[in-house]
């Protein structure tokens, strides 16, 4: 499945769910979505996307958060999988786009590319709803019902990797999201919840 | 922020990325494991403790060595809280971290009261 056929279900499901998207994902998701509550997390903490969208999560619980992270970030991550699970956050939707490769420092193999189960992590975690998906059709057909099951909840998808380059923040880059600081972006996040 | 001067040190990067850079207005209560023992030892924070290679003595809780320079390093102002006289000093870093936007940490070098 290529990045648009994973992200794009997910662009027509938001809703007025917050999306924070990490490595890999963040320009692809700006191709499809221009919305207040995007956010990239992004010139930021390195593996730790689903730690802020938890936080999200947990400070948001009548709004419904998605996380698009890598198997990369995953990986560096792990523990996270529990506290979001030990902390019951049923409105958060994980995300694990494998692709096998550390994409944006230039495709470096992921430890246990291809062998490694995310959402049998993610279920021996706590996740009550843990699908994965290499089929492009399969997953867009499953998805509103994976959406509609009790989360928290974490969709592995297979997706071949592309040559996404490093990410930065300015004026320069083509994301409308990657433009402004991580401290402008936060404040306009915070600001977009408050309904302000 | 609760944490233990081990768990500062573990969580360097994401205070970098996204405390730092979002402008957190964060306070940081660090437990100063190791610090009691410093003196007693005749060991330090400065640079001589580096030069000496006291990180290597086993009698010597290195994590308290490196506690005040990494601070110092990743531009955090802190404050040691010795004992409970001191406590106006976690009020002083509310203000400082707001003021500042930024992280400040307030390291537990004392028994306190809980």
């Amino acid at each position: 499945m290529t990045a648009v056929e994973a992200l794009g279900p997910l662009a027509r499901a938001r809703g007025d769910a917050v999306v924070v998207t990490t490595m890999s994902a963040v320009r692809p998701w700006a191709e499809l979505s221009d919305h207040p509550l995007d956010f990239a997390s992004a010139d930021s903490a390195m593996g730790h996307a689903a730690d802020l969208a938890l936080g999200i999560a947990l400070a948001r619980p009548r709004r419904r958060v998605f996380c698009v992270n890598g198997d990369g970030s995953m990986l560096m991550t792990l523990g996270t999988l529990v506290t979001i699970a030990a902390a019951g956050a049923s409105n958060l939707l994980l995300v694990v786009l494998q692709n096998g490769v550390y994409e944006v420092t230039g495709n470096q193999p992921v430890p246990g590319a291809g062998q490694v189960d995310y959402p049998a992590m993610a279920r021996a975690a706590g996740f009550p709803t843990a699908r994965s998906f290499a089929d492009a059709a399969s997953y867009a057909e499953a998805l509103p019902a994976v959406l509609a099951a009790p989360g928290p909840t974490c969709i592995s998808l297979s997706v071949a990797h592309g040559g996404e380059q490093p990410l930065s923040r300015g004026a320069g880059e083509r994301a409308a999201y990657l433009r402004p600081s991580l401290a402008e972006s936060a404040r306009a996040l915070r600001r977009a919840l408050a309904g302000r | 922020m609760l944490v233990q001067n081990t768990g500062l040190l573990e969580s360097g990067d994401a205070i970098r990325g996204t405390v730092v850079r979002m402008k957190v207005p964060l306070v940081c209560l660090v437990t100063y494991r190791g610090y009691a023992g410093l003196a007693a030892a005749g060991s330090g924070t400065g640079p001589a403790a580096q030069e000496r290679n006291d990180l290597v003595r086993s009698d010597i809780d290195s994590a308290a060595i490196l506690t005040e320079p990494t601070l110092q390093a990743w531009r955090i102002p802190y404050r040691l809280l010795h004992d409970d006289a001191d406590r106006t000093l976690v009020r002083e870093a509310f203000a400082l971290a707001d003021r500042r936007q930024q992280p400040v940490a307030v390291l537990l070098a004392g028994p306190t009261t809980p």
